[in-house]
């Protein structure tokens, strides 16, 4: 019964997930650096400001959070320039 | 090592190293002008905090767990990367320090990376991805997340990882080959036979763990991932336990040699900034199951052998929301958080418990990475009374 309850609830919000997310359908790779700055670096924690760090040390910091996070290598360089740029 | 562990290694280092051939001399005749210069930062974070447990008379309140944990990453050149943390905590009896991870990476070519050392495990999410104090949402860690995990949360040994395009979609994979987990046959600890013991840095024996994660994210803003984990490896060794056996009084020998484990665990993450809403709305969960093959252990105090179905679940969802579009300064940087989670362990080991936990938090972000909790939390210990607590947490990062 209550697994039946969480099923439920689960598809429930899945399918309301797609409802809000169905009209994106634009290829990953035609973002640009600061649309996926703002799509992935909020999924963990609060995303990092240009600022915070040097365009040498966001060199290290790309790297660091494409391996640990599973960024493609597109995704990592268009990001990394985004945030160098900044400072 | 088996045989099945070695030919895996030595395909998976022959593939990497052609690859990698390939990859450094295209990237050589293209390399821009300051490529191989070492990037080094030193980060990490800080936290201490306080928790008032119990009701009434039996209330207690402690300055609690305090925490540093300095973190070192290097970008040794274009594709070779190091991290390493070491964390110190005080708390129980002293001062605990811990090598969390130390590890070398090599990034092959667009889709794969090698690394090798001690690194937090890829099974599930929340020990590689959440569970640091600046990240986890709450001050304390969902039940069977934490010390003595449910599932594996550190390991020793290879992992090849990567991110991969996939049009609108995309995914990410971690394939693994560790020492794995060691099962305690109650030898040292009477009552924890039955337990597994991960993140060790000696096996006890020649099979290896064979881990990893698919995580996918369906939708181009990557708002939702949905990652499967498995894992599987032997937990025993050939060691033979002898004990003095009551019923047919004489010596038994207890053997361990055989005794598989299997895990699971799903996650999923949802994260995305909603105009309607005015703020970021985040949704996390997972579940880790762990099946560890039946097998006899001995009660020393009775004489006896005893087994058990050795199986442990934990899960948790957690639904937070930060009004991080308001225009008034304060607002915008309170966030609110709900999290439940339970743990079960087998009813008839000598550890088996069944608890749930509900956890209402308030948090203030001063910065992207530093923040106060505020905890009320609501622990339910099989048919024992609840226990309230109360936490607070301050947390840097640098
Ligand atoms: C899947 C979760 C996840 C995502 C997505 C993510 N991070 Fe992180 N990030 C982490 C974790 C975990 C750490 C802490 C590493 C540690 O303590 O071991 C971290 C640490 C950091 C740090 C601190 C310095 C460091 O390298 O440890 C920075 C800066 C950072 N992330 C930036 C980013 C940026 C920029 C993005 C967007 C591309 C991003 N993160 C996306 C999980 C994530």
């Amino acid at each position: 019964m209550k697994k039946r309850i969480v099923l439920s609830a689960i598809i429930t919000a899945m399918g309301m997930l797609f409802a809000i997310n169905g009209c994106v359908s634009t290829r990953v790779a035609e973002k640009s650096g600061s649309e996926l700055w703002s799509d992935n670096c909020i999924r963990c924690h609060n995303a990092p400001a240009s600022s915070v760090y040097s365009p040498d040390q966001w060199e290290a910091v790309a790297m660091h959070m494409r391996i640990r996070v599973g960024l493609t290598e597109v995704e990592t360089k268009k990001i990394m320039e985004f945030l160098k740029a900044g400072n | 090592m088996n045989m099945k562990t070695f030919t895996l290694l030595t395909t998976l280092f022959a593939i990497s190293s052609s690859l990698w051939a390939q990859n450094t001399s295209t990237e050589e005749t293209n390399s821009s002008g300051n490529s191989g210069d070492t990037k080094f930062v030193l980060t990490g974070y800080g936290y201490s905090g306080m928790t008032i447990e119990g009701k009434g008379k039996e209330q207690k309140s402690t300055f609690g767990e305090t925490g540093f944990a300095p973190i070192f990453i290097w970008k040794a050149s274009k594709n070779l990367f190091f991290e390493g943390e070491v964390e110190f905590i005080l708390l129980g009896e002293g001062l605990d320090i811990e090598l969390e991870y130390a590890n070398v990476n090599l990034i092959m070519n667009k889709y794969m990376t090698l690394r090798a050392g001690k690194f937090l495990s890829p099974f599930g999410t929340f020990q590689e991805k959440l569970h640091p104090a600046w990240i986890n949402k709450m001050v304390s860690k969902p039940l069977g997340f934490g010390h003595g995990a449910v599932g594996p949360d550190a390991e020793i040994g290879f992992d090849l990882r990567g991110g991969v395009p996939l049009g609108s979609s995309k995914m990410n994979y971690s394939l693994y080959v560790s020492n794995g987990p060691i099962l305690r046959t109650g030898v040292e600890e009477e009552n924890e036979a039955g337990m597994l013991e991960y993140g060790n840095i000696v096996d006890n024996n020649k099979n290896k763990a064979i881990g990893g994660r698919i995580g996918f994210l369906p939708f181009s803003n990557s708002s939702l991932e949905i990652g499967v984990s498995a894992q599987t490896a032997k937990g025993g060794n050939n060691d033979s336990i002898f004990f003095y056996n009551k019923k047919n009084n004489a010596m038994d020998a207890l053997e361990y040699n055989n005794i598989g484990t299997k895990s699971y665990a799903l996650d999923l993450s949802y994260v995305k900034s909603l105009a309607f809403i005015k703020g970021t709305l985040d949704i996390k969960g997972q579940l880790n199951n762990v099946t560890v093959d039946k097998a006899d252990y001995a009660d020393l105090i009775d004489s006896t052998k005893y087994s058990f179905k050795n199986v442990t679940q934990s899960y948790y969802v957690q639904l937070a929301y930060r009004p991080n579009m308001l225009r008034n300064k304060f607002f915008n940087k309170t966030e609110l958080v709900g999290r439940y989670s339970a743990l079960k362990s087998p009813e008839e080991s000598k550890w088996g418990e069944e608890e749930t936990q509900l956890t209402i938090g308030l948090n203030y972000w001063a910065s992207w990475r530093s923040v106060i909790k505020f905890n009320y939390q609501i622990t339910q210990n099989g048919g024992n009374e609840s226990e309230p607590a109360i936490l607070i947490q301050f947390v840097t990062g640098f």
